[in-house]
């Protein structure tokens, strides 16, 4: 029961769980202090591994916090799967993947809420990533191969026909919107990437 | 299933969220009772013409940058120049309805030529026609850069379309916070001015180009349009979600052969669709608000791909691509 309760709130934490299992965690962490406390301490455990910029970093806490995470189990053993410290890893990833371009011969429709890196690194899938030069720069763009049989070549041809294509339509799209130009800032994600429609 | 009570009671709330903000702007307003249509009205009428100088925030998914504005009337035509201040410098300079982009090499690409502008010179996204899409509603009042704005937000009547929120200056109707919202709340995109300082008059060297060496000069108008009549098709999209006009029927677009426009008067999807030899990738993708759809259809023993681009949601675009005809 307890290790169920601990994997459901890790899984809330990290916003993963669906309408069904949040109506029985709250209503669970209603009645259970127990597990409200629980909550509470993931919540600091959390905090402190990400690097910490708590609203309240300037008290003190450790103490207590190392107290408290001393006598807790270790968090390892809690959820087998343990969502919110994959993303701890994954958040690396994530942060130095601009453009990701991922083609393949079949690939499939992301989902609504796709953009997650992580959750398509689970699956099988081609990946080329090329780390933007400039953070400000890239798009995310992503798809997925299921056969892995692509070469580079083809991806490259690939994703300069996309941006190409999102270039022309964020143009487009801009030059439609009327008279101020403030639609072209969205040109500019697509630029370096899309190939020079004709030199000077 | 429950998502769609939440989404109702989400309804319900700015429902009564709008009679509310309705009756605040109505009451700045010397007791007029202030529609969202005549706000949004009022923003095409005088925000074209408005005198200013700024310095907005474009969120695009995980992407940021900061753009400097200046935009103004200059000898009875809207001129604007805009510089972007992160990553390399790159300017966008509007000569009434000539517009060029400077590239941080000082390479000026002519975008549009007045002669033949894609959308000549048509104001974009008349009530009427935003109508057939979107519930207008008054959002209320806010305060964004430091000055007091009106809200007002358009309400897709339909799932094919993301909703959209602009809060215009109290006193020039300018946008100063535009955001293009998923249903679940999520922001895809945002302008947002950080610093909006209206003026009585904008100098003419305000205009001038920040980058060295960029001399703006009229380009061939064949040049500017970059359309080619090879590999003409003809085809059609048997489903459009409401409101969606191509806008070569429209006349403000030249007739496109791989390439075609909608607009709803706000969004606009982009449909390509090519002869092929091979399938070579299929899919979706997906950048900031823009998302991107790649499927395949074989006519006449040829495979055909077709490709849609835009600010809609990825189930709309897909729909979109299968319903392309072959004629």
């Amino acid at each position: 029961m307890k290790d169920i309760q601990n994997e459901s709130l890790s899984a809330l934490m990290d916003g993963e769980v669906d309408e069904l299992a949040l109506h029985r965690v709250l209503k669970d962490m209603e009645k259970d202090t127990e597990m409200r406390a629980q909550w509470a301490r993931f919540h600091v455990a959390q905090d402190i591994m990400k690097g910490g910029d708590a609203e309240y970093a300037h008290i003190d806490l450790s103490k207590g916090v190392m107290d408290a995470i001393a006598a807790e189990q270790p968090i390892a053993q809690i959820p087998q799967k343990k969502p919110w410290l994959k993303s701890l890893a994954g958040l690396s990833v994530a942060a130095s993947v601009t453009v990701a371009v991922v083609l393949g011969a079949r690939f499939n429709p992301l989902t609504q809420d796709q953009g997650s890196n992580q959750q398509l690194a689970t699956k099988p899938v081609v990946e080329i990533v090329t780390p933007g030069d400039d953070p400000f720069r890239g798009p995310a763009m992503v798809a997925q191969s299921a056969n892995g049989e692509v070469d580079e070549r083809q991806l490259q041809e690939a994703q300069e026909r996309l941006n190409s294509y999102l270039k022309q339509h964020a143009q487009d799209s801009a030059l439609g919107q009327g008279r101020t130009a403030m639609p072209f800032a969205r040109v500019v994600n697509f630029e370096k990437a899309a190939p020079q429609v004709k030199g000077e | 299933m429950k998502r769609w009570w939440i989404v109702l009671a989400l309804g319900v709330m700015s429902w009564v969220g709008n009679v509310w903000g309705q009756e605040n702007a109505a009451v700045e307003r010397n007791n007029q009772s202030v529609t969202a249509e005549a706000l949004y009205e009022a923003m095409l009428e005088h925000a074209p013409s408005a005198n200013y100088q700024g310095i907005f925030t474009h969120q695009s998914g995980n992407h940021m940058q900061s753009v400097e504005i200046v935009h103004g009337v200059h000898n009875g035509e809207i001129w604007e120049r805009m510089l972007h201040l992160d990553g390399a410098t790159r300017e966008i300079l509007r000569r009434g309805e000539d517009l060029y982009c400077v590239h941080s090499d000082a390479r000026v690409e002519q975008l549009q030529h007045q002669n033949n502008s894609l959308f000549g010179s048509k104001k974009p996204g008349a009530i009427r026609q935003l109508s057939k899409g979107y519930r207008f509603s008054v959002l209320g009042q806010q305060r964004v850069a430091g000055r007091l704005v009106v809200g007002l937000q358009l309400t897709p009547k339909d799932g094919t379309r993301h909703f959209y929120q602009m809060w215009l200056d109290a006193q020039t109707y300018v946008p100063l916070r535009t955001e293009l919202i998923e249903k679940t709340g999520k922001v895809l995109e945002r302008y947002q001015f950080n610093f909006f300082n209206p003026v009585a008059e904008v100098k003419a060297d305000q205009f001038e180009p920040r980058t060295n060496g960029a001399k703006l000069a009229q380009a061939e108008e064949s040049e500017v349009l970059k359309t080619t009549a090879d590999d003409v098709l003809e085809w059609r999209l048997n489903w459009v979600p409401a409101g969606f006009v191509d806008q070569a029927v429209e006349g403000y677009a030249p007739k496109l052969s791989a390439r075609r426009i909608y607009s709803d008067g706000i969004v606009m999807f982009s449909v390509y669709v090519e002869q092929v030899d091979e399938i070579k990738d299929e899919g979706s993708a997906q950048s900031g608000p823009t998302v991107l759809s790649v499927q395949h259809k074989q006519w006449h023993g040829q495979q055909h791909r077709i490709t849609v681009v835009g600010e809609i949601p990825l189930a709309t675009a897909q729909r979109i691509g299968q319903s392309v005809e072959l004629l």
